[in-house]
C-alpha cells in the first residue's frame, strides 16, 4: 500500500563546496502522485539538490525528508533513481542488467528475470534481451538503464536529465514511459534543461538558477510569467503608432511584420479593439502562445547567461 | 553507535556475485586459470618430444705437447660422471629407509653411478634404477687436420666435419702449446661462438687441476688419494638445544621443512594480496567508467558496495589461484601419506600446525583488506588507467619491498629487520608468517595483528570517504595533487 507521506520535502537546504555556494536555501515538498519538472540551466544546482535528496551528499544546513525520514536505508526499494551520468556493465546483457538492479531492490531471482523480460518486451527492446550492453546503441542502453532504475516499480522516481542524449523518437518513447509510470499513481521528479518535456509532462515545475529556487508552481502559473507577444501586419503606416501604448517592446521582422511584446497590464484583444475603432485594417493578427522557455528566461533573467558552475564535490570534503 | 558499518548480506552477496561473474566470464580469467596446466602440458610434451633445442657442439684438440689431450679427455669424462651422479642422487628421494638412503649416497659418492645402481637393484627392489644421462653440451672429436692454419676453414664454416656420415660444423678447437712447464702449457681456444663458455670453463678447471697435480706429485702425493680422503670426510652434525621432542636433539629435514613451507606460504599470501588488490583497482576503475555506482547508491549502502567488491574479488583471486592451491595441497597430502622421507613428512606435519593455519587465515584476510581498501580508494579516485597507475605506484613499491622479508625468513629468521617488519602493518602479514616456525612470542604476533587491524579499520574508513567522494565526482589524480599542494605544501589554489 502506498504511504501517503510526502515522498520528498526539503527545508531551507544549502550546500557549498570549498566556500562556493552550489545550492542556497532551497525548500519544496513533492506530493504523492505528482510529476514535477526540476528545471534549470547547467550548474543551477539540480544534481546537487537531487543527490542531497537521496542522502548521497549531506546538506550544510537545512533538512531533507525522504518519505518523512532522513534519507537512507529506509528508502531503499521505494526509490527509482536514474542519475545524470549513465552507464551499464558492458558485459552484462540487457535482461541481466535490469534483473541485477531489481534484485538489489529486493526482488527474487526468478521474478526479477521475468520482470526484465516483460519490461524489455513492453518497451520495444525484446530483441535486445540477450544482447550485451556494449553492443547496444546509446539510446537502447539509456532505455535499458531507465528500465533497470524503475523495474521494481518504486513509489518515487528521481530522474536526473532522463532525456539528454536521446534522439526525438526515443525522447517520445521516454515521455510515454513517464506518463505510464504516472498513470499508476507513482510520484516523479525529473530534472531537465529542455523545457518542452516539462511543458508536456509536468503538473508542477520547480525552476532553479544559480543554486536558488526561482519558481515553484503549476505550468500555467509559470507560463503566465512569460512575456505575451502578438504578431501584427497591416498595409497602413499607422500600425506602430496604434499599438505603441500597449507595447513593452516592438520588433520589426524581416518580412515587415511587427512582433509586439505586450505591457503587463495590456491584453492582446485591446489591440484588436483599437484597430476596429481606428478602422485600421490588419492583414495579420496572431497572438503567440508563451513557452516555458520564455517564462524561464523571464524568471531567471541575466542568471541564464552566466550559470554559476561549481564543482559537485570537493577534495576538501575528503582530505580536510 | 556501532563501530562496524551496517550491511545487508543479500545485497552484499549480489554485488560480490556480479563482480565475480563479471570477471569469470572473461577470457583472461580462464587463461590464467588454465595457465599452470598449459605449462605442465607443454613441459610434458617437450619431454616426450625429446626435441634437441641446444645440440651439442663439436670441439677438437690440437696438442703439440702430446701431454694434455688425454688428461683433458679424462677430466671431461670425470665431470660427465659427476653430472650423472647428480641425476642418480635424486633416486635417494624415493628410498624410505634412512640407513639405506645414507648408504646409497655413500656408495654413489665413493664408488660411482654403476655401483650405486647395483646397490639399488640389490637393496631397494621395485625402484627404477635406470636413469637418463644429462645431455652433453659439447663433444670432443678427432682433429681432421694437424695444424691450426689447416683447421681455420673448419672453424669458419667453410669446411665441414663428417660425423656419422653427416656434414657437421666444427664448433671450436683447443690448442695446447709448450709452455713454461708441464703444468703451464700455452693454452688457446679458437671458436667463432664467443658466448659459449662451456669449453673455456673446462680448460680453466683443467689448468688449475694441472697446477695442483704437479704440485702434489712433486711432494710425492697423488690426486686420487686426496680425492678419496675428501669424499670420505665426515660431515658436521647439527644440533638444536631447543628441540625437545628428540632425545638426540639432532637437526634434520623435519626442522628445516617448516621454514621452507612458511616462505612458500608467505609468497602465496603476497601473490594473493597483490593480485587481489590489483583486481580491485581495475574493478573500481571499470565501475567508475561504467558510471553505475551512483544509481546503485539509491539502493545500496556504500559499505555494502565496498564489502561486496572485497568479497567478490577475494573469491575471484582464490579461484584463479585454485589450480596452484589444489596442486600444492594435493602434493603435501600425497607426501604426508606416501612420501619416502619420514623426516620431511614430520616437517610438513609440524609446518601446518594450528597456529600456522589460524595466523595464515588472519593475515590473509587482514593483508587483503588493508591493501584492497587502499586500491579501492585509489581506484575510485582514478578516472583513467593512467590515473590509476600514477596513484598506485607508491603503494606498489611498498608491496614489492615486502617481498624482501620472505627469503629472509628461510635463511635468517632471527633477523632484527624481520622482527621490526612484523610490527609494520604493511609487511606484517608476510614477516609474521615466515617467522612462525621459529616460534616467536605470542604477544608479538598479537601486537602485530592488533596494529594491522587498527590500520585496516582506519584505511577502510578513509577508503569509504574517498570512495564516496570519488564516485560522485570526476576525481582523478589532479584532485590528490591539488590536496597535496594545498595541505602539505601550503600553497593557495
Amino acid at each position: 500500500m502506498t504511504n501517503m507521506t510526502s515522498p520528498l520535502a526539503l527545508q531551507s537546504v544549502s550546500k557549498s563546496f570549498a566556500g562556493k555556494p552550489a545550492v542556497t536555501d532551497v525548500s519544496f515538498t513533492i506530493e504523492p502522485g505528482q510529476i514535477v519538472g526540476f528545471l534549470g540551466p547547467n550548474g543551477a544546482g539540480k544534481t546537487t539538490t537531487l543527490r542531497m535528496s537521496l542522502g548521497l551528499i549531506k546538506p550544510d544546513s537545512g533538512s531533507v525528508a525522504l518519505f518523512g525520514k532522513t534519507p537512507g536505508d529506509d528508502a531503499f526499494g521505494r526509490i527509482g533513481f536514474l542519475p545524470e551520468e549513465r552507464g551499464l556493465y558492458k558485459k552484462q546483457t540487457a535482461r541481466e542488467a535490469i534483473a541485477h538492479m531489481a534484485r538489489l531492490n529486493g526482488i527474487k531471482k526468478k521474478p526479477a528475470f521475468a520482470l526484465a523480460d516483460d519490461l524489455l518486451d513492453r518497451y520495444g527492446l525484446g530483441e535486445a534481451k540477450r544482447k550485451k550492453n556494449k553492443d547496444m546503441s546509446k539510446g537502447m542502453a539509456q532505455k535499458v538503464q531507465l528500465l533497470a532504475a524503475i523495474a521494481h516499480d518504486p513509489e518515487f522516481h528521481i530522474l536526473d536529465e532522463p532525456f539528454s542524449g536521446l534522439d526525438p523518437v526515443n525522447q517520445q518513447i521516454l515521455e510515454g514511459i513517464v506518463r505510464e509510470i504516472a498513470s499508476r499513481g507513482r510520484t516523479i521528479i525529473f530534472s531537465t534543461h529542455v523545457m518542452e518535456h516539462a511543458e508536456r509532462l509536468c503538473d508542477r515545475i520547480i525552476l532553479m538558477a544559480s543554486g536558488r529556487k526561482v519558481f515553484d508552481g503549476t505550468t500555467e502559473e509559470a507560463l503566465a510569467k512569460a512575456p505575451r507577444r502578438v504578431i501584427l501586419a497591416s498595409d497602413s503606416e499607422d500600425l506602430i503608432g496604434l499599438v505603441s501604448p500597449f507595447a513593452a517592446d516592438i520588433e520589426t521582422l524581416a518580412n515587415g511584420e511587427l512582433s509586439l511584446t505586450l505591457k503587463p497590464d495590456a491584453q492582446a484583444h485591446d489591440i484588436l479593439e483599437r484597430s476596429v475603432e481606428q478602422s485600421l485594417k490588419l492583414s495579420k493578427y496572431e497572438p503567440i502562445r508563451a513557452t516555458l522557455h520564455e517564462a524561464f528566461v523571464a524568471l531567471v533573467g541575466p542568471d541564464m547567461k552566466q550559470p554559476a558552475k561549481v564543482p559537485e564535490t570537493n577534495a576538501a570534503e575528503i582530505f580536510g | 553507535m556501532s563501530l562496524l558499518p551496517r550491511v545487508n548480506l543479500r545485497r552484499t552477496f549480489l554485488i560480490a556475485r556480479r563482480d565475480y561473474i563479471g570477471y569469470v566470464k572473461t577470457w583472461g580469467f580462464w587463461i590464467s586459470f588454465f595457465l599452470p596446466f598449459l605449462f605442465g602440458g607443454f613441459g610434458f610434451f617437450m619431454s616426450q618430444a625429446k626435441l634437441d633445442l641446444s645440440p651439442a657442439q663439436y670441439v677438437t684438440v690440437l696438442d703439440t705437447t702430446g701431454e694434455h689431450e688425454a688428461r683433458l679427455m679424462d677430466l671431461h669424462a670425470e665431470r660427465q660422471d659427476d653430472r650423472a651422479q647428480g641425476v642418480m642422487s635424486t633416486k635417494s628421494f624415493f628410498i624410505q629407509d634412512k640407513d639405506k638412503r645414507a648408504e646409497f649416497q655413500r656408495v654413489l659418492r665413493s664408488e660411482g653411478t654403476d655401483a650405486a645402481q647395483a646397490y639399488l637393484k640389490e637393496n631397494v627392489p621395485g625402484l627404477r634404477t635406470e636413469f637418463e644421462m644429462p645431455k652433453e653440451k659439447f663433444k670432443f672429436v678427432d682433429a681432421p687436420v694437424s695444424t691450426l692454419e689447416e683447421l681455420m676453414p673448419y672453424l669458419m664454416g667453410k669446411k665441414m666435419l663428417s660425423i656419422d656420415g653427416t656434414p657437421t660444423e666444427l664448433g671450436g678447437a683447443v690448442v695446447f702449446k709448450k709452455g713454461e712447464s708441464l703444468a703451464q702449457p700455452q693454452t688457446e681456444y679458437w671458436s667463432t661462438n664467443v658466448s659459449k663458455v662451456d669449453v673455456p670453463n673446462l680448460l680453466d678447471i683443467y689448468l688449475r687441476r694441472m697446477a695442483r697435480v704437479t704440485y702434489l706429485e712433486a711432494k710425492g702425493l697423488t690426486v686420487a688419494e686426496l680425492d678419496r680422503r675428501v669424499d670420505t670426510a665426515p660431515e658436521a652434525v647439527l644440533f638444536n638445544p631447543m628441540k625437545i621432542d628428540d632425545v638426540n636433539q639432532g637437526v634434520n629435514s623435519s626442522d628445516t621443512v617448516p621454514f621452507v613451507v612458511a616462505s612458500v606460504l608467505a609468497f602465496f599470501l603476497w601473490l594473493g594480496v597483490f593480485s587481489g588488490a590489483y583486481m580491485l583497482l581495475t574493478s573500481m576503475l571499470e565501475e567508475k567508467l561504467n558510471k553505475l555506482l551512483e544509481m546503485m547508491l539509491a539502493t545500496t549502502r556504500f559499505s555494502e558496495i565496498i564489502l561486496g567488491k572485497l568479497l567478490g574479488v577475494a573469491a575471484l583471486t582464490l579461484s584463479m589461484m585454485a589450480p596452484y592451491i589444489i596442486v600444492g595441497i594435493g602434493g603435501v597430502v600425497w607426501y604426508i601419506f606416501f612420501g619416502p622421507d619420514q623426516d620431511v613428512v614430520k616437517g610438513l606435519v609440524s609446518a601446518f600446525d594450528a597456529k600456522m593455519i589460524i595466523f595464515l587465515i588472519i593475515y590473509l584476510i587482514l593483508g587483503y583488506v588493508l591493501y584492497g581498501a587502499f586500491f579501492i580508494a585509489l581506484g575510485s579516485l582514478s578516472s583513467s588507467m593512467q590515473d590509476a597507475q600514477t596513484l598506485t605506484t607508491p603503494i606498489l613499491f611498498v608491496l614489492m619491498a615486502c617481498l624482501i622479508v620472505i627469503p629472509m625468513g628461510a635463511t635468517d629468521p632471527d633477523s632484527p629487520l624481520l622482527r621490526i617488519a612484523t610490527f609494520i602493518p604493511f609487511s606484517a602479514p608476510f614477516a609474521a608468517i615466515v617467522r612462525l616456525p621459529s616460534d616467536p612470542p605470542l604477544w608479538e604476533l598479537l601486537l602485530s595483528t592488533a596494529f594491522l587491524t587498527l590500520l585496516c579499520i582506519g584505511t577502510i574508513a578513509m577508503a569509504g570517504r574517498i570512495f564516496r567522494f570519488g564516485v560522485l565526482s570526476g576525481a582523478g589524480a589532479e584532485v590528490v595533487i591539488a590536496w597535496f599542494r594545498r595541505v602539505v605544501l601550503r600553497r593557495k589554489a
